[in-house]
């Protein structure tokens, strides 16, 4: 109760009467302040603009009973206490006082009960508002809760701990074409398309993964569900909030669908073109026989070669992407001496090794053509260089990654092309012949063997070609394998 | 050496052209039939004079695989399943502009494919391993 004295309007018509239930009062240890009106106006518009912590009321007063003012309170949804205090009024009409809202009935001769049942009637005023109150924040809570899972743009799904649906939003419903109801009798595996024969129950489920779900027309819908747990009196329940994602797949599937058509025109225009190109290979041969001009014939000889190299580069473009990987250990060593062997054999060149991993578990064909490429591109740039061509081929072990990097001394890559050197057909120095194609199909090849290539930027001199490759020992390899062995 | 026939088959114009010159030039001699439909080739086949087992073996067949209509393998399937009496002992060489190792695969599972050219055909192909072929055969022969 508030630390102020307490107004009192008291609706009496006797001052003697008035005196008397103020000295029972403060002969009860109430401080308070007080009032009084016989009128009934009075006591309307006192009500109105001045309303008291509680009412005490005579029975009868010339204008009015008590009941007139119970009956007013109630009519106008005035919350204040009223006591009715009188002198011998019956049982009945006590009954009556105390039906229609009277918080008590004190007889005149009981005056001493007056304060006690005063106080009651104040705490118990007091309760009633604080729970009201109470109650008042609860509907607002639950109502703009109400509507912000209803506005929600994703689709919200209440589970009990053995998968029947409790509750749904608005947009759930509205993503699967069910109402309400339908959704309350159906269990969470019944919407899934490829439901899995065996769900354990008890295995905590939280996390983020793709699914598709079935609609009511039984339309299959792609969506990102992220799950969690909730206790609610000590009992398990699982949140799904859903996001349609059918639109993105859609797209995702159309890209495809271009990309694979591409594909195919590559792989037929790197295929069809070589019968053309051949036969004037013939021809320039069979005019050697009749008309032999070398200077004609070397030229028209290195323009033939050029268009197989595109042709070759071409189809290993779209090779890569088709063909089925076949894994294996490779030892890096071997494969570099190799093609070092080969690509080096007229310049003068210092190969370095400082090998930390020797063997990477990959497809030996991918993981040999990126390394051809990245050598071949050293090679090539190096020619316009006259000083001896110095490699370095290191490999360590970084965050579940094997990393091989290739470093030379050669001419490097200025910091402008350096974003491009990947692209297809780009060439960083236009008066070297090549086709443009050698880092863009290492680095797709990289890609599809689940790691990557890329440039190191900040060196001095020369280039530094860092290629990744998922490493098969760490652990993230086994669950989720880069690799798409199909 | 005994070339009797050379019997070229390509839906290029281009590439009979430069065969028969690389083949001339590189001293071959003999009758030269020269096919642009592989279908024709069909017909001549069946015909008495192209079943005749004697001049077949001594005929060389050089075959384009990649032909619209009818591809070399095709051909060669269609002689084998509906030659009237059966197709005698040509010899015959594939040949291709692809680089595609399945073609290399497919040639050799064909008995009488004796082997498989890139094109363009050059001379020093043909005396690099056609002639010393032929001369490995005809010598055992005789």
């Amino acid at each position: 109760m508030s630390s102020d004295a307490i107004v009192i309007l008291f609706i009496e018509d006797s001052k003697e009467d008035l005196e008397l239930c103020q000295h029972a009062l403060r002969s009860g240890g109430l401080e308070f302040t007080s009032y009084h009106t016989s009128s009934f106006e009075e006591f309307r518009s006192q009500i109105r603009y001045n309303p008291p912590d509680i009412i005490i009321s005579d029975y009868r007063l010339p204008e009015f009973t008590a009941l007139d003012a119970l009956m007013h309170l109630k009519e106008y949804k005035i919350d204040v206490p009223l006591l009715v205090v009188s002198g011998f009024v019956g049982e009945e009409n006590a009954v009556e006082f105390l039906r229609q809202g009277a918080v008590d009935y004190i007889p005149k001769e009981a005056l001493k009960k007056l304060s006690t049942s005063v106080k009651r009637a104040l705490t118990e005023v007091q309760l009633k508002r604080e729970k009201r109150l109470a109650q008042e924040k609860l509907e607002i809570e639950i109502e703009r809760n109400k509507k912000l899972v209803t506005a929600m743009s994703e689709g919200l799904v209440l589970l009990d701990d053995r998968g029947q649906i409790i509750f749904t939003n608005a947009t759930f419903q509205k993503l699967l074409g069910y109402t309400e109801s339908e959704l309350q009798s159906k269990r969470w595996i019944e919407l899934l398309h490829n439901a899995p024969d065996f769900v354990p129950l008890i295995s905590r489920v939280e996390g983020r993964r793709e699914a598709q779900l079935l609609s009511k027309l039984g339309e299959t819908i792609w969506v990102d569900i992220s799950t969690s747990e909730i206790r609610i009196n000590d009992e398990r329940q699982i949140i799904q909030v859903i996001s349609d994602k059918s639109a993105e797949r859609e797209n995702e599937a159309q890209l495809k669908e271009l990309n694979s058509e591409m594909e195919q025109l590559i792989y037929r225009a790197s295929h069809d073109l070589r019968g053309p190109i051949s036969s004037l290979e013939g021809l320039l041969e069979s005019i050697k026989l009749s008309h032999p001009d070398i200077e004609i014939e070397e030229a028209a000889r290195e323009m033939i070669a050029d268009a197989y190299q595109i042709l070759d580069s071409l189809t290993l473009v779209t090779k890569f992407q088709q063909k089925k990987l076949s894994v294996e250990t490779n030892f890096i060593k071997p494969i570099l001496v190799g093609l070092c062997e080969n690509l080096f054999a007229k310049i003068n060149t210092r190969i370095k090794f400082n090998l930390n991993v020797n063997d990477v578990y990959t497809d030996h064909e991918a993981l040999r053509t990126i390394f051809y490429n990245l050598l071949d591109n050293i090679l090539r740039h190096a020619r316009t260089q006259d000083k001896t061509l110095s490699i370095s081929f290191s490999s360590q072990r970084i965050n579940n990654q094997i990393l091989i990097t290739i470093e030379d001394n050669g001419p490097g890559i200025p910091q402008e092309h350096s974003k491009n050197i990947f692209k297809m057909f780009y060439r960083a120095n236009p008066s070297l012949r090549s086709t443009g194609l050698g880092l863009y199909l290492s680095k797709k090849i990289a890609k599809r063997l689940g790691g990557d290539l890329y440039l190191s930027q900040g060196e001095v001199v020369g280039s530094k070609f860092i290629l990744s490759l998922p490493d098969p020992i760490s652990e993230t390899y086994h669950e989720h394998p880069a690799f798409n062995i199909d | 050496m005994n070339i009797q026939r050379l019997i070229l088959i390509d839906d290029n114009r281009v590439d009979n052209f430069v065969n028969l010159r690389m083949l001339k030039a590189a001293g071959l001699v003999g009758e030269f039939l020269v096919f642009e439909n592989p279908r024709e080739a069909f017909e001549w086949f069946c015909s008495p004079q192209g079943s005749d087992p004697n001049t077949a073996a001594e005929s060389i067949v050089l075959l384009d695989i990649n032909m619209p209509d009818l591809s070399g393998f095709q051909l060669m399937d269609k002689l084998q399943r509906e030659h009237p009496t059966g197709l005698p002992d040509y010899l015959i060489l594939m040949l291709t502009s692809s680089n595609d190792l399945a073609d290399q695969v497919r040639a050799s599972n064909y008995e009488r494919v004796l082997g498989y050219f890139h094109k363009p055909l050059t001379v020093q192909k043909i005396e690099k391993s056609l002639i010393p072929l032929l001369g490995s055969l005809f010598d055992k022969a005789s």
